[in-house]
């Protein structure tokens, strides 16, 4: 809501204040100010007659005119294409400075000029540029801009929250700044002089749908004349953000921005016999005043004629009944219609205006029938003509102060405060919410206007934001709850992050949706998609099934910036589709990406491992982090990872996730040039079962004993196909006896002298004891029955 | 014996302080000591000598034989340090050179933000409370006082999943709903998490994080409120910053208010980045909404409570002086590794 601080000025006297003091005032008290529009008052800028305009000699757009203030004539020359003999224009004379332009002599192309006609945006009133600010023609010549375009003010650009609809007009704003300034307020009076034509006699109004239109009033205003409306009025029109188009148009535009009542004009001759207010026809159409034909339906409420439909109810007029230029007969329409059939209509048709901005908020219904009165009156007083006795249409709703009954004490205890019941009344009272003390009760009678007072909390914040908030003190709740330790999610999504940190990895965060074309070459099952009605582009416009989409773009990003070693991850949530009117499946994943070399370029000598091993030694680092052990299967049929270099990875288990290189077709799709590795492992399924395993077993959690003795070690090379893996080798030597407590592999080789197709794979055998210290004679037989086994089962030989 | 033979043999002292490495060492130790050596031979000597001599004269061999030791191993052990020297200085590594590449990562610095908040109300006892991002219309709106009919619901533009009832959570006071919902007070939790609106420039990202506060118990006070936000912004941006609550609306808490904080750039007296007020709005607060309660069958008569709302990214954003959010989302390793 925009306000002048002129306008504001004449129902409160507010000029011991500077705007800076008023703008704060109101918004300590909830009213925000976010903007301010500073008008500035003009010298040597005044009204004056273009008495010649004649083409310019050097340039086709120029003309060279002649104008005079009354006293004096000056020669100008003025771009503007709408300048023309004969008008009253706004003329900025030598020394005039309007904003950043000085105006001074000049020549412009040879030919000389003293001053400049101006258009509004060069006086500061609006953004209008496309020609000259043309003035009525009853402007007196030579007289200061300053008292006649509304230069000279502050405009105010107020938030009003959504439950305060009464702070969209100037009265509202007013009648906020009287409680918090605590003034008098100094409102318009509403006296209309009738003639004695009775308005039943020309129009009848028919409520059909009382429940969305409890209030519907016509008044006819006849013999007006349509021109310009005065240049105060417009001045206020335009500081509201209000474009002024005709004298009837700009006093129904003048009444919603001064009250708020939100009005329309017909003109009678486009209304066939009477008003009904009634629901819409499905697919009836209307072309409203925007110029675009709209089709309504069913649920919509219209103003209508007996044939056609003449409004849309509360958002916009139609076109065709609209005022014209030689229109003499008015029909006012105030009314109040119902809030959500208002919002639906707007929202359904893609249309706002000011006047559905306002009821979809709720307007002040007790004031509407007033309204109808001092705008018929205003139009006949602006426009000409006589306003005609009576209005058409009725009042459905009983107009009533509701009572909300609060306790002094209880409001107390709400803010920690410990105001007086006195002082709470006095500041209700300065809000108009009369209320009388009884005991402990407040009992305040709320104004039609404040229909966000319902409840104790209401009346405590309106003594609260008046009395100030800054009055209220600081405290720390006293709580007797109990303090849990924190959640195994935060901590262990904590502990992975600073992990991974720990390893080197950068952590990255992605929007949850990414683009359909870009998921689907990841998840070709459309059903999994969680998808948004209504993205922000194609390219986020699918709930994300995995992470590692998202690190693989920011992967390529980085090596496009020159990066030669990336290592990221991400710990977020995925989404799983349950369908689209349900809710999704939502699961923690953590991801892991490597592209280029493993570590930024080093003089150290570093073991060229693929960078799988890498990968999978940080996976099992952070797994480890929980006492979890990961395992590793082979996994040869994941259309987007390597089928040689690709693993799924099982925690106790159950699936939990896969680790690999990217598949070559899919680094071909997305134009990669480099190693691609990636991981990714439901996080919620290993905080589950970590959290089993260590939290929930806490109480039964042993020791293992371990043996006293010597542990004595055995290496064994043995020779084995290429693809045997080395898990299910060291399982078999596992297997062969108790005793055996660790087997790791030390070494693989392939090549020469190794037969192709084989590889040399050497294991360490641990050997623990329980009870003794072992001796070879111990071990042998073990060492003969691993050997037999290993080629029994991977026919393996010692090299 | 006579006086020569022991003088000869008492010239070992020089030789031995001449010797410069073991093996001449060794060759003093053999010509005085060995078998033949000029002090062992002296024993012979003995034997040839009068009983009453002999005394004496052994007395004088066994000084000198101690002599010899402790000189001796005086002496080896001075070439022997010497040696150990010459061998350290010859080992030498650049200690400046990069090292094994143990290099640290970074996180995130939304996420760094979003712990250290999380730390800051775990120490005043709040637990962490969390909820779907994908979440219904009951527990985002109609729950929180937010009607579909209510223009409230234009102040947070919505992404839809199903027209009718499926959102993506557009912010965390559902969380809030839900806890209320399987929880009776006394409650203190705070729910961080990831939020979404539809709206995207450089002060506005589609997806962002929120962390939400609510206490509900009998007797808690605005007073409460109030104190409980100065001292989470003390932990945060420092003792030095005023905290001023600003009357505002939010169709869930009733008084409801903007939380203003001395601007983190200025530190109150006015400049641009707070357009010359001197504050910043941090957060949205207010006393939960008696509406609220009933939803969750809390009963608005026994219990009040506080909740506030404040966007991550935003703290993130004041704090580490950053203009534009998107760089957030951009994952840029020069963005990154500077945290």
């Amino acid at each position: 809501m925009n306000v002048s601080i002129n306008w504001l000025k004449e129902y409160i006297d507010l000029n011991d204040k500077s705007v800076k003091e008023i703008a704060d005032g109101l918004t300590l008290a909830g009213l925000e100010a976010e903007g301010f529009h500073e008008i500035a008052a003009l010298s040597n800028v005044v009204t004056a007659k273009v008495i010649n305009k004649e083409k310019h000699p050097n340039a086709d757009k120029l003309s060279v005119c002649k104008v005079t203030d009354g006293t004096e004539e000056y020669q100008v020359v003025c771009g503007a294409p709408n300048v023309a003999a004969g008008q009253i224009v706004p003329f900025a004379k030598i020394g005039a400075v309007l904003g950043d332009i000085k105006i001074k002599e000049a020549k412009l192309r040879g030919v000389e000029s003293f001053g400049m006609i101006c258009s509004e945006r060069e006086l500061g009133l609006t953004d209008e540029h496309n020609g000259i600010m043309v003035l009525p023609e009853d402007t007196p010549l030579g007289a200061d801009i300053n008292g006649i375009v509304g230069t000279g003010d502050t405009i105010v650009e107020f938030n009003a929250t959504p439950n305060r609809p009464d702070w969209l007009s100037v009265i509202g704003v007013a009648r906020e700044a009287a409680a918090v300034f605590k003034r008098p307020l100094k409102l318009p009076e509403c006296k209309v002089i009738e003639n004695n034509e009775n308005v039943s006699d020309f129009i009848k109004v028919d409520i059909e749908e009382k429940a969305k239109c409890p209030i519907y009033f016509a008044r006819i205003i006849k013999g007006v004349k349509i021109a310009p409306s005065p240049l105060w009025m417009q001045a206020k029109l335009r500081a509201a953000g209000v474009r002024p188009i005709n004298n009837i148009v700009d006093v129904t535009n003048y009444v919603l921005m001064e009250w708020g009542q939100p009005l329309h004009a017909f003109d009678i001759r486009n209304i066939d016999k009477g008003i009904i207010v009634r629901n819409a026809f499905d697919n009836e159409k209307i072309t409203a005043l925007d110029g675009k034909e709209y089709t309504l339906n069913n649920d919509m409420l219209v103003i209508a004629d007996i044939s056609k439909p003449l409004a849309i109810a509360g958002v916009m007029g139609g076109e065709y009944t609209s005022v014209m230029s030689d229109t003499d007969t008015v029909v006012l329409e105030c009314a109040y219609f119902e809030p959500a059939t208002v919002r639906k209509t707007s929202k359904k048709l893609g249309l706002s205006s000011d006047s559905s901005y306002r009821y979809e908020r709720g307007i002040d219904y007790g004031a509407t029938e007033k309204l109808a009165d001092y705008a018929a009156s205003l139009i006949a007083e602006i426009c000409g003509g006589t306003v005609l006795k009576g209005k058409a249409g009725s009042n459905n709703l009983k107009i009533e102060e509701r009572k909300v009954t609060s306790s002094c004490s209880r409001i107390n205890k709400l803010l920690g405060s410990d105001y007086k019941i006195e002082d709470m009344k006095n500041i209700l009272d300065s809000l108009l919410i009369k209320t009388e003390i009884d005991g402990d009760n407040l009992i305040s009678s709320i104004p039609t206007f404040r229909n966000d007072i319902a409840l104790e909390c209401d009346i405590a914040e309106e003594v609260a934001r008046i009395m100030g908030y800054d009055k209220i003190g600081y405290t720390m709740p006293h709580m007797d709850n109990e303090i849990d330790i924190q959640s195994p999610k935060v901590r262990y999504s904590r502990t992975a992050r600073n992990t991974l940190e720990n390893l080197g990895y950068n952590e990255v965060l992605n929007f949850s949706f990414l683009g359909a074309d870009y998921l689907s070459i990841f998840d070709t099952n459309e059903e999994h998609f969680v998808k948004l009605l209504n993205p922000i582009s194609q390219d986020m416009a699918w709930m994300r099934t995995y992470i590692f989409p998202s690190i693989i773009k920011n992967m390529q990003t980085n090596k496009n910036m020159g990066y030669s070693s990336i290592k990221l991850f991400e710990l977020s949530s995925i989404y799983i589709s349950n369908g689209k009117s349900n809710l999704a499946t939502e699961k923690l994943h953590l991801s892991l990406g490597v592209m280029g070399s493993y570590y930024d370029d080093t003089w150290i000598n570093l073991p060229k491992l693929d960078t799988f091993y890498y990968l999978k030694g940080a996976l099992d680092n952070v797994i480890g982090k929980f006492d979890m052990v990961a395992e590793y299967k082979r996994l040869e049929d994941c259309h987007f990872l390597h089928p040689g270099k690709s693993a799924s990875i099982h925690i106790n288990g159950k699936y939990a996730g896969f680790i690999g290189a990217l598949h070559p077709d899919i680094l071909e799709k997305l134009d990669i040039k480099n190693n691609c590795y990636i991981a990714e492992i439901d996080f919620s399924l290993l905080i589950d079962e970590a959290y089993n395993k260590n939290e929930a077993a806490k109480s039964t959690m042993r020791y293992t004993k371990f043996s006293r003795f010597p542990s004595i070690q055995r290496d064994l090379a043995l020779i084995v196909k290429s693809r045997v893996n080395a898990a299910d080798l060291i399982n078999t030597v596992k297997s062969i006896s108790p005793i055996i407590t660790d087997t790791i592999v030390f070494d693989v080789f392939e090549g020469k002298p190794i037969s192709f197709g084989y590889k040399s794979i050497a294991v360490r055998i641990t050997f623990t004891d329980m009870e003794k210290t072992l001796r070879d004679d111990d071990i042998n037989p073990i060492i003969d029955n691993i050997l037999r086994a290993l080629e029994k089962e991977h026919g393996a030989v010692l090299r | 014996m006579n006086n020569d033979e022991l003088k000869k043999a008492s010239e070992f002292e020089e030789e031995i302080e001449k010797s410069s490495s073991l093996d001449e060492l060794n060759n003093v130790r053999i010509k005085y000591m060995g078998k033949k050596g000029i002090i062992s031979l002296l024993n012979k000597v003995l034997g040839t000598m009068s009983p009453e001599e002999r005394p004496k004269m052994g007395e004088a061999i066994q000084s000198l034989r101690n002599n010899f030791e402790t000189r001796f191993n005086e002496k080896a052990n001075t070439i022997k340090k010497a040696l150990k020297d010459a061998a350290l200085s010859q080992e030498y590594i650049d200690v400046t050179l990069s090292p094994y590449p143990f290099t640290k990562g970074s996180l995130h610095p939304v996420k760094k933000i979003y712990d250290e908040i999380v730390d800051v109300f775990t120490a005043a006892g709040y637990s962490v409370a969390q909820g779907p991002e994908i979440e219904d219309d009951f527990h985002n709106f109609e729950a929180l006082n937010l009607p579909k009919t209510h223009p409230a619901r234009d102040m947070q533009d919505t992404f839809y999943i199903d027209e009718n009832n499926i959102v993506l959570r557009t912010h965390t006071s559902p969380v809030q709903v839900r806890v209320m919902e399987s929880q009776k007070p006394p409650i203190k939790i705070i729910a961080p998490g990831t939020v979404y609106r539809c709206d995207y420039d450089q002060t506005h990202s589609p997806m962002f994080h929120q962390i939400e506060g609510l206490v509900v118990d009998k007797g808690i006070t605005m007073a409460d409120l109030k104190g409980t936000l100065k001292l989470f912004i003390s932990r945060i941006f420092g003792d030095d910053l005023d905290v001023r609550l600003r009357p505002s609306f939010f169709p869930f808490t009733e008084p409801s208010a903007e939380v203003d904080m001395g601007c983190v750039h200025c530190r109150g007296k006015g400049c641009r980045m707070c357009k010359g007020t001197g504050w910043i709005e941090i957060a949205g607060c207010g006393m939960v909404n008696p509406a609220v309660f009933k939803h969750v069958g809390i009963d608005p008569e026994v219990y009040s409570g506080f909740a506030f709302g404040m966007g991550i990214e935003r703290i993130a954003l004041l704090k580490y002086g950053i203009d534009d959010i998107r760089l957030f989302y951009e994952n840029s390793l020069k963005f990154l590794k500077q945290f």
